[in-house]
C-alpha cells in the first residue's frame, strides 16, 4: 500500500538527516505504529509519507504512484492526516471543522451538499461526538478535541489514515478511548492506520504492526507481541525498564 | 452513550441567519444608496428628485446634474471601494490567521501612498498619479514578498514582520517626498490623498474600477469554501486536499490588487478592511462561505454611510479616512469588549 | 540615547546663538528699531536692512517697487520661479532662492538683517532663535485685512526712511490707493450699489483642481470685494475646499479665478455640473491678471488690480483703461515698458509665451 524506499530527509538549517536513509512497507488494512522517543523522526516520516515534506532522497509511493505527482487532492482521498497540534482552527465549529472533510470530494467552487452535511451529523453521532456539533473547537478538551479530528479523518473517507501522537497530551481515560476507537475502525473497517506514539504499550494494546525508530533510522519492525521485548525496548529507552506479562496484554513501564 | 443525551442540532442554523444577514444587508445597501443619492449639501424636494430623474424637463437641470454628475458615480464607487477593502481585510485575516491584520498589511497603501506623493510633486495629472500609485503599492508587496523568502522560514509571521518592515521604510520615503513637496500647495494635496476622498469620483472611473472589482469580489466568493479550508493553516488544508501555496497567493494577488485599485483611485481609506470583517464574525460566524458575500455587502453600506457624512454636513468635504477612522475605532474596541477575544500575534 | 542627542543639540543651538549675538556686538554703531507687525507684536530690527529675505510671497515686487532691489538678499523659490519674473527681470539681480521654510542655520549662514516670513508659526519659531523674522501675508489679522493695507508701505518707510526718494515712491503709492478706493467707493455709493451680491474666488495654483479650491479666512481680496460691494463666501467655510454641492447651494453672483492655472479652473467651469451655476450661465466668470506679482496679492499695482475687478463687475459704471495703467505702472515702479503683447498677456492671466500654464 504504502512503499518508503531509501527515504533521505535533512531539514534546511539542520546539519544532519533526520530520516536517514528509512526504507518501509506498509501493508493495507493494518494498523501500524511508529514507535520511538521524541525527536527520533516519527513525525517527520508521517508527514514525509503524507506528502506534506518533501524528501531530498527517496520515493513515497502509495499504491504504485509517486505521491509528489499526485495533487493535494488526490492524496486527501487517499489519505487522512490527523495533525498533533489542532489549536489553529479555533473558533470553528465541530460541525464545520468536521464538514472540512468533504473537500477532497468538492469541486474548488461547490460548498457541501445537503446530503453530505446529513452524513457529517450522521458519522458525528454514530461516532459519539454528536453532543459536540454546535460547540467551537475552542471549548473541547483535549480528549474530545482527538475524537472530532479523528472523526474528520472518517469523514474524509480514506483508506489511509495517518494520526500523529494521538493520545499525547491525553489522560489514561481518554488515551484508552482514543486506542479503543482506532482499534474498532481498524477491526470494523478496512483502513490502514498508521500512528505515531513513544508509549509501547499502546503498540501492544493495538496489537499492531510496530516500527520502532531511533535517531532517523527504523531499527526493527514486525509484530507487537514478538518484537515488544525487553532487549529491544532498552535499545531505545536505556536500562530503565520493566516488563510484564501479568495482565491480560503484556506491559511496559518504566523504573 | 453520548447519544443519549444528544442536542437537537440544526445543520442549516448558521445558513439560515446567513441568508437573513443577506436579505436584510442588501435591502439595507439599496435604501443607504437612495440615500446617497437623496443627501448632501443640495437640499431637494421630493418633488424636484423625481422629476429630475424621471423625466427630462429642463427645469430640473441643476438636480439631474447634481445627483447624475455629483452623488451617483461617487455613490456607485463607494460601494465598489467598500466592499473590495472589506473583503480584502477579511482574506488577510484569514489567510495571516490574525485578526488585527488589515489589507494594508503588506504594505500596499504605504507604496501607493509613496508613489501618489511622489507623483504629485512631479506634477503628474490626477490619472497618472493614480497610476503611480498603484505599481508603486504592486511594487511594494512584491518586496514584501521577496523579503519575506529571505528567511529560511516561510511562515505567515515572516510575512507579517516584512510587511510591517517594508511599510516602516515606505513611510520614510513618502515622508522625505512630502519634504520635498512645496508647503504652500502639493503638500496638501498630499495630505488630502492620504486620506481619501470620493469627492473627484466620475462616471469614467467606473469602467476600469467595476469590472476589476467585479471579477475580483466574484472569485473571492466563488472560491469561498476553499478560503475557509485555507483559514485552518497550512498542513490542515493541505491534508484536506487543498494546494495551500497556489491558494495563497492567488488570496494575497486578489486582495492585493483590489486594495491597490481602490487606493489609486480615492486615496488611502483606513479601517474599514478591519472593521467590517469583525462586525461580520459577529453577525454570522467564522465560516467564510457565509463571511465573504456579507463582508461585500456591510463593507458596501458602511462606506456609503461614511461617505454621506463626509459631504452632506459641512460645506468642505471631510476626508473619508477622518470618519472612517471615527467611526471605526470605537465599533473595533466594542467588538474587542464583546468578544473579549485574546489577541494572538503569534501563528 | 534620545536625551543625550536632545541635549546635544540644545548645546549647538544655544552656542549658534552665541554666534549670532557676539556678530552684533562687533559692530555696536547698528541702529535699531522697533516695529510692530501685522498681529501687533513689537519687534527689534536694525535700521536699513541690507539684507532682506523675501519668503513672503507679498514683499519681492513690493521692495523692487520701492527702488529696494538691492537690499534684497533671497526671495522664495516659487516667485522666483514665475515665468514673467524670469522674462521681466526688473532687478537684473541673481537672488538666493529661498524654500518656504528654511532652517535658521541657513537664515544665520547668510546673516540677514530682516526675514519677511509667510506665516506666524514659521515666524514665532525663528524669532525665538533670536532672528529677526516678521510674517507680511495677504491674510493679515482675523478681523479681515482693512488695517494692513499700507502696512508694508509703512514699515519701508519706517526702516528705509532716510532714502528720499523711496519715500517718495511709498507716497505715490499710498496716494493712487487712497484716490482708487476714494475714486470708486463714490461711483458705488452716487449709484447705490449695497453690498449683497457674492463672489466665489478660485485658488488654481494646482493643476486639474476644478473650481472647489478657494481661501477661507478674510484675506486681502476679502477687502478689496467689500469695497466693491460684493461677498466673498470663503469665509464661511471650515476649511481651503467647498464641496460641489456647496458651491450649487450657494451659487454665487460671480467667479473669479485667480492663480496661474486659471484656464484650467475657467475649462472646469464650463463642465457640468458646474454649468449649471448662475455666474457661468450668465457670463460672470472673471480672472486675475498675472505678472511680476500675481493681482490677487497685495502689489505694487494693487490700484490696477481694483480698477480692474471694478470694470468686471460693474461695467456700467467703470471704464478704466486697464493696459494703460498696468504699463504706466510697470514704467514707474519697474522702468520697464511693456510691449503691447506683453501687457495683453498679463490682463488675461497667461504666460510670456501668450500661453496659459
Amino acid at each position: 500500500m504504502i512503499n518508503l524506499k531509501n527515504i533521505k530527509f535533512k531539514y534546511k538549517n539542520n546539519a544532519y538527516d533526520v530520516i536517514n536513509d528509512v526504507t518501509l512497507n506498509i501493508k493495507k488494512n493494518t494498523i501500524n505504529v511508529l514507535l520511538g522517543l521524541n525527536a527520533c523522526g516519527k513525525t517527520t516520516l508521517l508527514k514525509i509519507m503524507n506528502g506534506l515534506l518533501k524528501p531530498q532522497h527517496g520515493v513515497v509511493e502509495i499504491d504504485g504512484e509517486n505521491i509528489i505527482s499526485m495533487s493535494h487532492v488526490e492524496r486527501a482521498k487517499k489519505m487522512s492526516f490527523v495533525l498533533q497540534r489542532q489549536n489553529i482552527a479555533s473558533d470553528f465549529t465541530v460541525f464545520n471543522y468536521l464538514a472540512i472533510g468533504y473537500t477532497n470530494s468538492l469541486k474548488f467552487y461547490e460548498q457541501p451538499t445537503s446530503s453530505q452535511k446529513e452524513k457529517v451529523v450522521a458519522i458525528a453521532e454514530e461516532f459519539g461526538i454528536g453532543n459536540l456539533l454546535n460547540r467551537l473547537l475552542d471549548e473541547l478538551s483535549g480528549g474530545q478535541l482527538q475524537m472530532v479530528s479523528i472523526c474528520k479523518a472518517l469523514i474524509q473517507d480514506s483508506e489511509i489514515i495517518l494520526l500523529d501522537e494521538p493520545t499525547s497530551a491525553l489522560d489514561m481515560r481518554n488515551q484508552n478511548k482514543v486506542l479503543s476507537t482506532l482499534k474498532r475502525i481498524a477491526e470494523e473497517t478496512n483502513k490502514t492506520i498508521i500512528i505515531t506514539t513513544h508509549n509501547p504499550n499502546h503498540a501492544l494494546y493495538l496489537k499492531a504492526n510496530v516500527v520502532i525508530m531511533n535517531k532517523g533510522k527504523i531499527i526493527n519492525e514486525g509484530n507487537s507481541e514478538k518484537l515488544i521485548t525487553k532487549e529491544t525496548l532498552t535499545e531505545i529507552y536505556g536500562n530503565d525498564i520493566c516488563y510484564s506479562n501479568e495482565l491480560d496484554y503484556n506491559e511496559v513501564s518504566f523504573k | 452513550m453520548d447519544n443519549t443525551n444528544r442536542m437537537n442540532f440544526d445543520m442549516n442554523k448558521e445558513k439560515k441567519r446567513f441568508l437573513l444577514f443577506l436579505v436584510v444587508g442588501i435591502v439595507l445597501l439599496f435604501i443607504t444608496f437612495c440615500l446617497s443619492l437623496i443627501a448632501g449639501r443640495y437640499k431637494m424636494s421630493l418633488n424636484q428628485l423625481v422629476n429630475a430623474i424621471f423625466t427630462s424637463d429642463a427645469s430640473f437641470d441643476t438636480e439631474r446634474s447634481v445627483i447624475m454628475l455629483l452623488r451617483l458615480p461617487r455613490s456607485i464607487s463607494a460601494i465598489l471601494v467598500g466592499a473590495a477593502l472589506s473583503v480584502s481585510g477579511l482574506i488577510y485575516q484569514e489567510l495571516f490567521q490574525n485578526k488585527l491584520v488589515s489589507p494594508d498589511l503588506l504594505g500596499v497603501s504605504s507604496g501607493a501612498g509613496f508613489g501618489a506623493a511622489l507623483a504629485i510633486i512631479l506634477g503628474a495629472s490626477m490619472l497618472y498619479v493614480g497610476l503611480i500609485a498603484f505599481v508603486f503599492g504592486l511594487l511594494t508587496v512584491a518586496l514584501t514578498l521577496g523579503i519575506a523568502k529571505l528567511f529560511s522560514k516561510n511562515t505567515a509571521l515572516i510575512l507579517l514582520l516584512s510587511g510591517v518592515v517594508v511599510s516602516g521604510f515606505m513611510s520614510s520615503a513618502l515622508s522625505m517626498v512630502k519634504f520635498f513637496a512645496d508647503q504652500e500647495t502639493t503638500l496638501a494635496q498630499i495630505t488630502f490623498w492620504l486620506m481619501g476622498s470620493f469627492e473627484y469620483a466620475k462616471m469614467e472611473d467606473l469602467k476600469l474600477l467595476f469590472p476589476l472589482i467585479f471579477i475580483g469580489t466574484t472569485t473571492l466568493v466563488v472560491l469561498r469554501n476553499r478560503i475557509n479550508v485555507i483559514a485552518l493553516g497550512r498542513e490542515d488544508a493541505k491534508a484536506s486536499g487543498v494546494s495551500y501555496d497556489v491558494y495563497k497567493y492567488i488570496l494575497i494577488v486578489i486582495s492585493t490588487l483590489l486594495t491597490a485599485i481602490s487606493i489609486s483611485f480615492y486615496g488611502v481609506i483606513s479601517w474599514i478592511g478591519l472593521v467590517i470583517p469583525h462586525i461580520v464574525r459577529l453577525a454570522v460566524g467564522r465560516q467564510t462561505q457565509f463571511t465573504i458575500p456579507i463582508t461585500i455587502v456591510f463593507g458596501g453600506i458602511f462606506m456609503l454611510l461614511a461617505d454621506i457624512i463626509c459631504r452632506a454636513f459641512t460645506a468642505s468635504e471631510i476626508p473619508i479616512s477622518a470618519i472612517t477612522g471615527l467611526i471605526g475605532t470605537p465599533i473595533f474596541i466594542a467588538i474587542l469588549f464583546l468578544k473579549k477575544q485574546v489577541v494572538k500575534l503569534d501563528d | 540615547m534620545k536625551k543625550l542627542l536632545s541635549m546635544f543639540l540644545v548645546v549647538l543651538l544655544v552656542s549658534t546663538m552665541f554666534v549670532g549675538c557676539s556678530d552684533n556686538n562687533e559692530e555696536p554703531k547698528e541702529e535699531y528699531v522697533t516695529v510692530q507687525d501685522m498681529y501687533g507684536n513689537s519687534i527689534e530690527i536694525v535700521k536699513n536692512p541690507q539684507k532682506v529675505a523675501c519668503v513672503s510671497r507679498t514683499t519681492y515686487d513690493f521692495l523692487i517697487a520701492f527702488g529696494l532691489g538691492d537690499k534684497i538678499d533671497g526671495v522664495y523659490e516659487n516667485v522666483l520661479a514665475n515665468t514673467w519674473v524670469q522674462e521681466l527681470n526688473p532687478t537684473q539681480e541673481d537672488y538666493f532662492a529661498y524654500e518656504y521654510n528654511p532652517s535658521a542655520e541657513t537664515y544665520i549662514s547668510r546673516d540677514v538683517d530682516l526675514i519677511f516670513s509667510p506665516e506666524e508659526r514659521i515666524t514665532v519659531e525663528l524669532r525665538k532663535l533670536g532672528l529677526p523674522a516678521m510674517t507680511v501675508n495677504h491674510y493679515g489679522p482675523e478681523e479681515g485685512y482693512d488695517n494692513q493695507m499700507f502696512f508694508l508701505a509703512d514699515l519701508v518707510v519706517q526702516l528705509w526712511g532716510e532714502d528720499t526718494e523711496v519715500v517718495e515712491k511709498v507716497e505715490y503709492w499710498k496716494n493712487d490707493i487712497t484716490t482708487t478706493i476714494d475714486d470708486i467707493t463714490n461711483t458705488l455709493d452716487d449709484n447705490n450699489i449695497e453690498e449683497g451680491k457674492s463672489i466665489h474666488y478660485v485658488r488654481a495654483d494646482k493643476k486639474d483642481k476644478g473650481i472647489t479650491y478657494t481661501e477661507n479666512t478674510r484675506p486681502y481680496l476679502e477687502y478689496i470685494y467689500r469695497l466693491l460691494k460684493v461677498r466673498t463666501i470663503g469665509q464661511d467655510l471650515e476649511s481651503n475646499k467647498i464641496s460641489a454641492e456647496e458651491l450649487l447651494v450657494i451659487n454665487p453672483d460671480y467667479i473669479v479665478i485667480g492663480g496661474i492655472y486659471q484656464n484650467g479652473a475657467v475649462e472646469a467651469s464650463k463642465v457640468e455640473p458646474m454649468n449649471k451655476l448662475t455666474a457661468v450661465k450668465e457670463g460672470n466668470v472673471l480672472t486675475i491678471p498675472v505678472g511680476i506679482s500675481q493681482f490677487e496679492h497685495p502689489s505694487s499695482v494693487a490700484s490696477v488690480f481694483i480698477k480692474d475687478q471694478a470694470n468686471k463687475l460693474y461695467p456700467e459704471l467703470f471704464d478704466y483703461d486697464i493696459a494703460k495703467l498696468t504699463k504706466e505702472a510697470y514704467k514707474y515702479y519697474y522702468n520697464i515698458d511693456l510691449t503691447d503683447e506683453q501687457t495683453k498677456n498679463i490682463l488675461e492671466g497667461k504666460n510670456p509665451d501668450g500661453q496659459y500654464e
